[in-house]
């Protein structure tokens, strides 16, 4: 890939992979928690009650973009 | 079925006591000394105490008087350094991990005996299973991977490394980034802490659950009841064995996934 600068650590390991899978699913629980979290806190503020459920799912689709980029492109 | 459920609740009726299941106290045992402090010494520290006291014996005695041809406990010691180096660390980091064999080697180990103290008869609980050590351990294999990210990349290229993945339009970056943050700094140090912990923590109380079942039923039960000990006692035993797989599983991960968090941090993604 462009820009890669490649090194040991980066070459075609299983555990290379086995890092991956952690990161995804730490990234794929932290988003729905984090946005979910965020418009929980909206929604005590406002008085809202919609926030808490929308930031759930604004963080679940942003962390499947996130392991997108990451680790789906190229 | 309504037979035994009827004589199970009138046992219940009957008897003050009744069956005692495990609860959190398991965890809170009377203080041994310094009572009524912030150091209080309990059943549990002493297990502490006495298992790094054991580990530290091990690897003083295996390496007090190195040989280039190992003779007797030194093969033990070198077959654990091996193990660390060859499963652990030259799978993940690779040759630029060799410097974190000391502290990988003693990580896993570590906690390994503190583990495998839920097991062994007269201390039957394991140090990990309250949240100080885990906690401990998690927060320095978090100092390390963070340091030794800095140190590698220096702190701008690391944090941009870490939170801004690139080839995001600038604008999503404001959704992105608070998930990356949490999911790199925050959600690594607390999974690790809460996935030793509940092991060892819910290992324990099945073992605690098993056994007191098998003496409440042998003892304290009624006729039928005590056939059924034999099967809570033959739980017991088979959950004995695999917390000794889990003993050495939970180790293994938390010194896996401090090697993974190094890696990653010394040769950053693209």
């Amino acid at each position: 890939m462009i820009g890669d600068r490649g090194s040991a650590a980066n070459s075609p390991h299983m555990s290379g992979g086995e890092s991956a899978v952690w990161a995804m699913i730490a990234t794929l629980v932290s988003g729905p928690a984090v946005w979910g979290g965020i418009g929980y806190l909206l929604d005590r503020v406002t008085g809202a009650s919609v926030l808490t459920p929308i930031g759930v799912v604004v963080g679940f689709v942003t962390a499947i973009y996130i392991v997108y980029v990451r680790y789906g492109r190229g | 079925m309504t037979g035994l459920a009827t004589q199970l609740l009138a046992q219940g009726a009957e008897e003050e006591e009744g069956f005692h299941a495990p609860t959190i106290g398991e965890f809170f045992p009377a203080p041994i000394l310094f009572e009524g402090t912030a150091f209080e010494f309990t059943r549990i520290h002493l297990v502490m105490v006495i298992m790094t006291l054991l580990a530290s014996i091990f690897f003083i005695a295996a390496f007090r008087r190195p040989e280039v041809v190992p003779r007797g406990i030194q093969n033990l010691g070198e077959l654990a350094v091996d193990f660390v180096r060859v499963q652990i660390i030259d799978e993940v980091i690779g040759a630029a991990g060799r410097r974190f064999l000391p502290y990988l080697t003693t990580l896993f180990w570590f906690i390994f005996a503190l583990n495998i103290a839920g097991i062994i008869p007269g201390l039957n609980i394991a140090g990990t299973s309250v949240i100080a050590l885990p906690l401990l351990l998690a927060l320095m294999s978090w100092l390390m991977f963070n340091y030794e990210g800095i140190r590698e990349q220096g702190v701008r290229a690391y944090l941009r490394g870490n939170l801004f993945p690139p080839g995001v339009p600038a604008p999503i970056y404001l959704l992105v980034t608070p998930i990356e943050f949490v999911s790199t700094f925050i959600l690594r140090p607390v999974t690790l802490t809460i996935r030793l912990l509940a092991n060892m923590l819910a290992g324990h109380l099945l073992l605690v659950l098993f056994f007191s079942a098998t003496s409440y039923l042998l003892l304290d039960a009624s006729g039928v009841l005590k056939i059924f000990s034999v099967a809570s006692f033959a739980m017991g035993f088979v959950f004995t064995l695999f917390e000794i797989l889990v003993a050495f599983l939970q180790a293994y991960i938390f010194a896996l996934l401090t090697a993974v968090y190094i890696g990653g941090a010394l040769a950053p993604e693209h």
